[in-house]
C-alpha cells in the first residue's frame, strides 16, 4: 500500500515536472523569438535594412516603405520609425479604440509579449502634436525599444542621434536631444502640451536635468514652436520609464 | 520516511509554482490616501471591516464587475471607469464622532478624468451609494460621508489602456529558468519515487 502511494506521488511529480518544463520552454521560446514577426514583415514587403539613409533632395523623395500594401494588410499601421545604425526599425500603429491593444498584440493581431511600436489616441497620426508619445517594450532579446537603453552612453547618443519617421508621401527627420529615466506617470494625461506655458515648463524641466542617468544635449535650441517625439520603454521595473526624446528638424513631402 | 520526504518536496514544488505565479501577477497599491488636515484624523486601509458578502462585492468591483450593485447605481456609473480600487476609509480614533468631510488624494486622477464620483458602502444603511464630491482639484477630492467604510473612485477617462500611468512596456521577466529548475526537481523526485526498491 505504501509503495502504491509512493508511486502515485512520483507519477504526479513527473506530470508536474513535464508541465513546468513545457511552461519554461514556452517562456524561453517566446523571449528568444520576440520581434521576429517584424523581421518577417520586412521580408514580406521587400524592405532593405535602413542602415544609412541619406538626406534626399525634395525632387527625389523616395519612401522605402510600401505603405499601400502594408496598410491593406495591417490597417492600423500609419508610419514607420527607424533609427539608422540601430535595431529600431519598426512600423508604428495606433488602434482605433483600445489604447492598450498593441501593448501585447503584434501588428498582425497575434497576442505576443513584444506587442508593437505604437501610439495612443491622445496623439494625432500626423506627428503635428507638440509631443507625440511612442511606446515599445524593453525586450530582453534586444528587439523593440530595448535599444533605447544604449542612449545612456553619451558617445552612442552622439553617433545615433537621428530618428526618421516615414509616412505615406513624407519623411520626418528628428534629432535626439534627451535620454533619461522618468517616473511612470502617463505623460499625455499629466501634461496639456497645447498650453504653451505647460509645454515650456515641461521642456525646461527636461533640458535642465543634471542627474547621472541623463544625457541631455543642451546645444539644441528647442522652443514651444517645435514638435518633439518621446520614445518610451520600461526601465527594468514598473515604477520607471526610460525616455528618449527627439526634436523635428525637417519634413520632406 | 521516504514518503514524508517526497510529500514535503511535492508541497515545496506546489508552493514554488504558486509563488512564481503570484510574483508574476501585478502588485496592487493603495492609491487613495487621506491628505491635508484629514491625514491627522483619517486613514485608508486595504483590510476591510465588513461582512464576507460585502468583501465579495468589493472583489467584483475591483475586477470591473458591477452586476451586484443596484440598477440605479449601475446606471449612475455608466460610462465611468474604476479609477482607484476599493479602500476602507477609517477614522484613526475608532471612538471619535466627527463631521466626516474628508480630503482624499487619488493618485490615478488627472485632468483627463471627469465626472468623478465615489462609490461608498454605507454601513448604517447596509447598501452601496454614490457620493458626489464637494470638490475635485487635480487628484484631490473632498467628500462628505455619513459613516466611514469602503470607498472606490469612478470617473470618465479618455479612451485608453491606462489611467494615470504610462503603458507598462517592461517586456519579459525571464522566469523561464525558474520554471525549468522546478521542473527538474519535480521530475527527478518523481523518478526516484517510482523506482523499484532493489532487493
Amino acid at each position: 500500500m505504501r509503495r502504491k502511494i509512493l508511486i502515485a506521488i512520483g507519477i504526479i511529480l513527473i506530470i508536474l515536472g513535464l508541465i513546468f518544463g513545457c511552461i519554461g520552454f514556452y517562456k524561453y521560446y517566446s523571449e528568444k523569438k520576440a520581434g521576429e514577426v517584424y523581421e518577417d514583415l520586412k521580408v514580406e514587403f521587400d524592405m532593405a535594412p535602413l542602415i544609412d539613409v541619406p538626406q534626399m533632395d525634395v525632387e527625389e523623395l523616395e519612401i522605402p516603405i510600401d505603405f499601400a500594401n502594408l496598410k491593406s494588410q495591417y490597417p492600423d499601421v500609419y508610419a514607420w520609425i527607424t533609427i539608422p545604425g540601430t535595431r529600431i526599425d519598426y512600423p508604428i500603429v495606433q488602434h482605433g479604440s483600445d489604447n492598450g491593444y498593441y501593448l501585447n498584440h503584434t501588428v498582425d493581431g497575434r497576442k505576443r509579449v513584444e506587442g508593437a511600436i505604437y501610439t495612443e489616441n491622445y496623439n494625432s497620426k500626423d506627428f503635428s502634436d507638440p509631443n507625440t508619445l511612442i511606446y515599445g517594450h524593453n525586450m530582453k532579446n534586444g528587439s523593440m525599444f530595448k535599444g533605447l537603453h544604449k542612449y545612456r552612453d553619451k558617445k552612442y547618443m552622439s553617433e545615433h542621434d537621428e530618428v526618421i519617421i516615414y509616412q505615406e508621401g513624407r519623411i520626418l527627420r528628428y534629432k535626439i536631444f534627451a535620454a533619461y529615466v522618468y517616473d511612470s506617470r502617463h505623460i499625455m494625461q499629466s501634461f496639456d502640451f497645447t498650453d504653451e506655458n505647460i509645454f515650456r515648463s515641461y521642456l525646461n524641466s527636461v533640458l535642465t536635468k543634471k542627474d547621472m542617468s541623463s544625457n541631455i544635449d543642451t546645444t539644441i535650441d528647442i522652443t514651444t514652436d517645435d514638435k518633439i517625439i518621446t520614445l518610451s520603454t520600461c526601465n527594468n521595473n514598473d515604477a520607471q520609464r526610460y525616455l528618449v526624446q527627439a526634436v523635428l528638424l525637417s519634413i520632406q513631402e | 520516511m521516504k514518503k514524508r520526504v517526497l510529500a514535503g518536496i511535492m508541497m515545496a514544488v506546489m508552493m514554488m509554482a504558486s509563488v512564481m505565479s503570484v510574483s508574476a501577477a501585478k502588485s496592487k497599491s493603495d492609491e487613495v490616501t487621506a491628505t491635508g488636515t484629514s491625514a491627522n484624523t483619517h486613514e485608508t486601509d486595504l483590510i476591510f471591516d465588513v461582512d464576507d458578502s460585502v468583501k465579495k462585492v468589493i472583489a467584483e468591483i475591483n475586477d470591473g464587475k458591477l452586476t451586484s450593485l443596484s440598477a440605479d447605481i449601475q446606471k449612475k456609473l455608466t460610462g465611468k471607469k474604476l479609477v482607484a480600487e476599493v479602500v476602507d476609509l477609517q477614522h484613526k480614533d475608532a471612538t471619535a464622532t466627527c463631521n466626516h468631510e474628508v480630503e482624499l488624494t487619488v493618485t490615478p486622477l488627472t485632468d483627463k478624468c471627469s465626472g468623478v464620483v465615489i462609490l461608498h458602502y454605507n454601513k448604517v444603511a447596509g447598501a452601496w451609494e454614490i457620493i458626489e464630491p464637494i470638490s475635485v482639484k487635480g487628484d484631490v477630492i473632498v467628500a462628505k460621508f455619513d459613516n466611514l467604510s469602503p470607498v472606490a473612485v469612478f470617473a470618465k477617462v479618455a479612451t485608453g489602456g491606462s489611467t494615470g500611468t504610462s503603458p507598462s512596456t517592461v517586456g519579459t521577466s525571464s522566469t523561464w529558468m525558474l520554471w525549468v529548475a522546478v521542473a527538474i526537481v519535480a521530475l527527478g523526485t518523481g523518478v526516484v519515487a517510482t523506482q523499484k526498491k532493489s532487493r
